[in-house]
């Protein structure tokens, strides 16, 4: 190389590094990703409600994500704490944020979607932007946050309830992809709820968070639901349910999930050997 | 799998393996691996108890010493429930998803017969009681997530025989009266309170004011007016007397009632025989390295002082990670 190229080459490096110093100094630590792949376990549980009680499944525990309820017309036990949230992000969870809103027109539960598949698309589109006002209030990021849509077992029989079920969670993911867009996902059970029935609709979800209690891991595991479906890394199993645990002196009724999706925030946690894949 | 692994706690303390050596029939052989967790145990009377785990049923005659298996024509699986009236007449419940099996036998658990009920949604627990011989229910709790508390409940006059739906508020525990009154204890938060006298057509939601705020595991049918219920606050259980001062509109955790029972740490179930013989069911986890090498100790401990103190029966360790 001649000095002079050699030369401009080490100026550009110099310049390259100063600009990349100015851009850190301006920043500070870079914050975490907004959503990051996690492969580990989690729980569920309505009774993780105070910093004790989370810091107690937390600590020498083999647990990483928590689902959290954070509204919803049908929730029981929403958490609308901004300084909670904070307070389990800082201690290193990773969070699947669920909204419990009404569930399918032909169930027997108190808030229910219209039968209707024009009205249901557009609950479904409201009950994606009342979440995505709820993720705002409680100090989270909204760019691809991951969001969860908790929709209990039905009828899959019944044609007309199944068809509103599918414009509303397609309502659902449609205003969750409206920038800044959250990952749009759907809880239910992998038969009752009908989730196959979601991953031809168009937008689908953009991963699914299945309930089956066979004690099964592998996210892969999944009855009623095709092998070719949400492939990519877009799967949450709830593999057991509704059973006491004990860490750090606190017994909880909780249930166990295994995820090879998004969760809040990131980075990702790939692979740790808990056989979720 | 998860693996459970039998541990040998010392002299004096006998494990399920080590209880069976020797039982032809006990289906427990020494060394193996259980490979399903401890779900649930009661001591029914001083001496007869049963511990239910995925795949067995194991019973006891001399209060714990030995317990041999039951063979007991049952689905494996988590969502499983056990009752015995007595050391005779006992029904165990099992599911595998839809398809309930009620076994139940007459005889301590020498022979069993078995009924199917089926349920419409995929069945993730079950809670089983009865009030007599003949009068009973089962509440089968539907797969919901922690935020629903759904369950249909069944019905039986011919003990166990035949079952016949009738409906549920919430999910939770059952148990009945001789009479025939339900009681149910649970809700998305655990802490709702519900009776029925006329076998689940319709029910009642008395006013419960507990001493303590906690959530109810569970309720025994009143015996000389006092309801017995299992309550946690996350870090301690206990068994609360509740007296009703209205002829059943408000339950009260009475300081009137006998001595609430204190239950050892990590306890989930709890059972009294007696006013001094109980047993509880206990699990800690614990993780050696950060989020690794995780393992869950399950333990069915006794006390024969009304609660004071407890001794461990039997010991799993779970090895999780």
């Amino acid at each position: 190389m001649a000095y002079g190229a050699a030369m401009t080459h080490r100026r550009s490096l110099i310049a390259l590094v100063l600009v990349a110093a100015a851009i850190l100094y301006n920043t500070g630590t870079p914050a975490h990703a907004s959503f990051g792949i996690s492969q580990r376990w989690g729980v569920d549980s309505c009774g993780i409600n105070t910093v004790a009680k989370a810091q107690a499944f937390w600590t020498h525990t083999p647990y990483s994500n928590i689902g959290v309820y954070i509204g919803g017309s049908a929730a029981a036990c929403p958490m609308n704490s901004a300084s909670f949230m904070t307070a389990l992000v800082n201690m290193g969870w990773q969070i699947m944020p669920i909204w419990v809103g009404p569930q399918a027109s032909c169930s027997s539960f108190g808030s229910r979607m219209s039968s209707n598949p024009d009205t249901a698309f557009q609950q479904g589109k409201t009950e994606a932007h009342a979440s995505y006002l709820r993720l705002r209030s409680l100090g989270m990021s909204v760019d691809n946050t991951p969001v969860i849509y908790d929709l209990e077992n039905y009828d899959t029989t019944n044609s007309t309830c199944v068809n509103a079920a599918k414009a509303f969670i397609r309502g659902w993911v449609t205003q969750a992809h409206v920038p800044t867009a959250q990952k749009s996902g759907v809880y239910g059970s992998t038969c009752g709820s009908g989730l196959a029935n979601f991953a031809t609709i168009s937008p689908a979800p953009d991963f699914i968070d299945g309930a089956s209690w066979d004690g099964i891991k592998s996210t892969r595991t999944m009855p009623c639901i095709s092998s070719g479906s949400w492939t990519n890394r877009q799967r949450h199993k709830q593999y057991r349910g509704d059973h006491s645990e004990t860490w750090n002196g606190v017994t909880l009724s909780v249930d166990n999930d295994c995820s090879n999706a998004p969760v809040y925030p990131g980075p990702d946690e790939l692979d740790t050997g808990q056989g979720c894949l | 799998m998860n693996r459970f692994l039998p541990l040998v706690l010392g002299a004096g303390l006998l494990t399920l393996t080590s209880a069976c050596v020797g039982s032809a029939d006990a289906g427990v052989q020494p060394g193996r691996a259980i490979g399903v967790p401890l779900i649930d145990a009661a001591l029914v009377t001083p001496q007869f108890g049963w511990v239910l785990t995925a795949d067995q049923v194991l019973l006891t005659k001399d209060g714990g010493g030995t317990f041999t298996a039951a063979a007991v024509p049952l689905p494996n699986g988590l969502a499983r429930t056990a009752y015995f009236r007595d050391a005779s007449q006992g029904w165990v419940a099992a599911t595998d998803g839809a398809t309930i099996t009620v076994a139940r036998t007459a005889d301590g658990g020498a022979t069993w017969k078995s009924a199917t009920v089926e349920s419409v949604e995929p069945i993730g627990g079950l809670s089983v009681g009865f009030g007599g011989a003949t009068d009973g229910a089962l509440l089968a709790k539907v797969q919901t997530s922690p935020a629903f508390s759904k369950a249909h409940l069944f019905g039986t006059a011919d003990g166990g025989a035949t079952w016949q739906e009738k409906s549920a508020p919430v999910a939770g525990q059952v148990s009945v009266e001789p009479d025939g009154r339900l009681w149910l204890a649970g809700g998305v938060l655990g802490n709702e309170l519900y009776t029925s006298s006329d076998h689940g057509t319709k029910w009642t939601k008395p006013s419960l004011a507990l001493a303590q705020a906690g959530t109810i595991d569970g309720v025994a049918a009143p015996q000389d007016g006092v309801v017995s219920a299992k309550v946690s606050d996350g870090t301690a259980t206990r068994v609360a007397r509740l007296t009703s001062p209205d002829g059943g509109a408000t339950w009260r955790e009475s300081a009137t009632a006998k001595q609430d029972k204190a239950a050892p740490a990590g306890a989930f179930h709890v059972t009294f025989a007696s006013d001094t013989a109980g047993w509880a069911v206990a699990s800690a986890g614990q993780c050696a390295n950060g989020k690794q090498d995780c393992s869950v100790t399950y333990s069915v401990q006794a006390t024969t002082d009304g609660g004071a103190t407890w001794k461990r029966l039997v010991t799993y360790v779970e090895k999780l990670t």
